[in-house]
């Protein structure tokens, strides 16, 4: 240990009531510090992944068909969740939604509550792990064959008036606009949570589909929550990147065409006969027979190859069927079509191909997607004036624009489906904005106290610092050099603000174990969502905790520094003269 | 003359043996088509429109408007003109599209279908016309024969079909009803409506029907919540003219300007 050392250390025990006074200063901006940014990472903590992440999730995929009325439903959600898995680094968890809002009655009493399916086989879910279940438990809602049954939390089952054991009735409307409803068994009562945690009701998956009237492969959207939220911004990014992902193929159907001649297996795709379409097909075929104008209004209307209509024996003005096999059904699937026109294929890749209305396709198409679909390259020259497997909407920045996005999209009548990638940025921005102005207000408020501490440390180190000007004289006197003179101070304040950090870092922690003791009874406050179960939240960072102490320590530092140096530069006659 | 008194006679007897057969029920498509034909308008209709809508937790509340409708392209105007917070809103329909005016803000906004008019649980929706016939078939029991019985219906005992019909496309709102008509004219006096488990969600009364220019139009009908017992909404047109409506009344500035 250095002399230097030791006299610093010398010196912090021999004017104890000083340093013990100046520490506490010290301990106290740590301490508070350390408290508030605790507190506004808790409130982070608990919007981004207590709430957002059953709110809206961290980034979701959506798909909505009919755009007039809105139909919202996911029809393969496998393949959708396999590209979200392939692109997306870092998911913590991701999901498939199926749920609905429900209006539930209970023993004379009614609320709406969000009720979510929950997949039987999967009882390590971080929904269900973090549910505290009062009464019954999960395993009796989820495994329970004999019956219909639901999990409530404690707030709903008071709002609706009903026990461990009672029934409650659901009304909903399933994902096309159909009224729905059930009789559900209350297996499990949890905890009370925050505010939305206890709008949430839970019940089996598959009994869920059944209520929504949903297949096994469909959903509402997929949702996916990021492992580490200390950026939450990175989800941007992420999302940015899924959706480049995610870019439509052309739809197309290989089905069989059958007509009393027989039946021929060829592919068929939607063609839009708009004006602006008409000089794309031209070039690669001409109209032999019919009318392709009628392809605009015939809703049923076909536009065959002249070779075809000869295997199949059909004119413009005959009717024949086509058939395919659905991706997910053991039926096959059957609709009528009306030859509107034959053409000759300049290009023999057409031969095989028919072109069909709209309407017709996508009434079979987007319910029932085929189990083979016929590859057309996105970058061919007519690939405009065919039907995508869906529309994706542009990504957007904020909630504003993702409003605007879908009011736009309500004014067309388009009856495909359209796919939207968002991130919490746009679906929770109130959320995100609440954050904000939490954090701004915490720091803003920890700012301006901690300006009053620092400038009483900083008079009080000054002013301890002049004091010893005399000491500094005689060390001089002595034939210390002025640079040990300054390495004194430094690091005298420099163990002294270390000592105090830690202080002021336990007293911090006990402070935070103190307040998270008290329970917070706020009933229907929204304030409950800052809460966990009742209790302040607060989440202790590593690098916030260093930050601080590394400001605490910069401070000290440059405060002693340029002090003690000023001090040192003195002569040593007036140094041992001075006096305050 | 003895041949023919004959003739007569042996037809009366058949009439009265095989009345049954010779007076048999009308068929499902036929009944449907039939309230189809009743209610289509086929003229513009304008009416003022009171609902009554009584919820359990919420109490009585009071809705009036005045509706324009425009056969020709099923366009709508609705204009609300009571309780005064909702004094001037608007919602139209112009064929393609639907508007919400709201008249705080001076603005109008896209909506879609499932959008509800003035707070109460009728929908943008609701006020389209979509045919029976498009939207369901009449059920058949377990021997394949449809479900229509006929039978009485109240203290007045009227002589009405009772149909019960399942939709024949998802996006209906009640997948299956149970339908009380008239056996003359084939007015709708009671509806059933189920939801898709089969339970009994809401039961609808037509009444008061009166002829305006040859169609018959239900004054008062009401709605019984069957789910949440104790709400119900009753709905009372007035002042219902069929004459033409203009165009103009169909248009955002019309809207507006009402609302002024």
């Amino acid at each position: 240990m250095s002399v230097v050392t030791k006299i610093s250390l010398r010196n912090l025990i021999r004017q104890k009531r000083r340093n013990i006074l100046l520490g506490i200063c010290m301990a106290v901006s740590m301490c508070i510090l350390v408290l508030v940014f605790a507190f506004t990472s808790g409130i982070t903590d608990i919007l981004f992944n207590k709430v957002l992440v059953y709110m809206s999730g961290h980034i979701r995929i959506e798909m909505t068909e009919n755009t007039n009325s809105f139909k919202q439903i996911i029809r393969d959600t496998d393949h959708f969740m396999r590209i979200a898995e392939e692109n997306v680094e870092g998911i913590g968890e991701i999901y498939s939604e199926v749920g609905a809002f429900v209006r539930c009655l209970g023993n004379g009493k009614t609320t709406n509550v969000v009720l979510i399916g929950m997949p039987v086989e999967d009882l390590e879910d971080p929904f269900i792990q973090q549910m505290k279940v009062v009464e019954g438990s999960v395993e009796d809602v989820l495994l329970n064959t004999e019956e219909d049954t639901i999990g409530l939390f404690q707030q709903t089952a008071d709002d609706l008036n009903v026990k461990l054991g009672d029934t409650v009735k659901v009304r909903l409307n399933t994902f096309s606009g159909q009224v729905q409803s059930a009789v559900l068994t209350v297996r499990a009562i949890a905890e009370s949570q925050s505010m939305f945690m206890d709008m949430v009701a839970f019940m089996r998956e598959d009994r869920s589909r059944v209520l929504l009237n949903m297949r096994e492969q469909e959903s509402i959207g997929i949702v996916m929550n990021m492992k580490n939220m200390e950026n939450p911004a990175s989800v941007i990014e992420k999302a940015d990147k899924l959706h480049a992902a995610l870019k439509p193929d052309i739809a197309g159907i290989t089905a069989s065409l059958i007509s009393a001649k027989g039946e021929f297996e060829l592919d068929l795709f939607a063609l839009k006969t708009d004006e602006e379409n008409e000089a794309l097909y031209e070039d690669f075929f001409v109209i032999s027979a019919g009318d392709i104008s009628e392809l605009a209004t015939q809703e049923t209307g076909v536009l065959l190859s002249e070779q075809k209509a000869r295997e199949l024996g059909v004119v413009p003005g005959d009717t024949l069927y086509f058939r395919y096999r659905p991706r997910f059904d053991e039926t096959d699937r059957t609709d009528e079509l009306k030859v509107v026109a034959l053409f000759t294929a300049k290009s023999p890749e057409f031969n095989n191909t028919a072109f069909v209305h709209e309407e017709v396709f996508c009434n079979n198409y987007f319910g029932y997607l085929p189990e083979v679909e016929p590859a057309f390259a996105k970058d061919h020259p007519l690939a405009p004036a065919l039907v995508l497997q869906y529309i994706l909407l542009e990504r957007t920045g904020d909630s504003d624009a993702y409003m605007k996005k879908y009011q736009d999209l309500r004014k067309g009548e388009w009856k495909g489906a359209v796919l939207d990638v968002s991130t919490m940025y746009e679906t929770a921005s109130m959320v995100i904005s609440l954050q904000y102005v939490l954090n701004f207000v915490g720091m803003a408020a920890v700012a301006i106290l901690f300006v009053v501490i620092l400038i009483g440390v900083i008079n009080t180190l000054r002013m301890s610092i002049r004091e010893r000007t005399r000491e500094i004289g005689t060390n001089r006197a002595i034939g210390m050099q002025k640079v040990d003179i300054v390495n004194t101070f430094v690091s005298e304040i420099f163990f002294l603000s270390l000592i105090s950090c830690a202080v002021g870092l336990v007293i911090a922690f006990g402070l935070m174990q103190f307040f998270s003791m008290f329970t917070f009874d706020l009933g229907k406050n929204p304030l409950t969502m800052l809460l966990v179960e009742g209790h302040l939240h607060f989440v202790p960072r590593i690098s916030l905790i260093l930050g601080s102490g590394f400001i605490i320590t910069c401070i000290s530092f440059c405060i002693a520094f340029f002090t003690s140096r000023k001090a040192s530069k003195m002569s040593v006659a007036d140094a041992l003269r001075h006096y305050e | 003359m003895n041949k023919l008194y004959k003739r007569i006679a042996v037809k009366l007897v058949f009439s009265f043996l095989f009345g049954s057969t010779l007076w048999a029920l009308p068929t499902g498509s036929q009944i449907l088509a039939a309230i189809d034909r009743q209610q289509e308008m086929s003229a513009d209709i304008t009416a003022k429109v009171k609902i009554t809508q009584q919820k359990v937790d919420q109490g009585v509340r009071i809705l009036q408007c005045v509706f324009y409708r425009r056969d020709r392209d099923d366009a709508f105007l609705i204009v609300m003109t009571a309780p005064d917070n909702e004094k001037g809103n608007g919602y139209l329909s112009d064929g393609d599209n639907m508007y919400m005016y709201r008249r705080n803000t001076r603005t109008f906004q896209h909506v879609g279908r499932d959008e509800n008019i003035g707070g109460s649980d009728a929908s943008m929706g609701d006020m389209e016309s979509r045919k029976y016939t498009e939207l369901y078939r009449v059920a058949k029991d377990a021997a394949g024969k449809e479900i229509i019985v006929e039978e009485t219906l109240g203290s007045a005992n009227i002589p009405v079909y009772r149909i019960e019909v399942i939709a024949k496309v998802s996006d209906v709102k009640y997948p299956k009803q149970v339908m009380w008509v008239t056996r003359d004219k084939y007015l709708v006096l009671k509806v059933d409506s189920y939801s898709l488990s089969g339970t009994l969600m809401e039961t609808a009364y037509f009444t008061q029907y009166t002829v305006i220019q040859g169609r018959y139009i239900p004054l008062w009908q009401k709605f019984i919540d069957r789910f949440e017992e104790g709400n119900m909404s009753i709905v009372e047109l007035s002042g219902i003219s069929l004459n033409r409506i203009d165009d103009y009344v169909f248009t955002k500035p019309y809207l507006e300007n009402l609302s002024k």
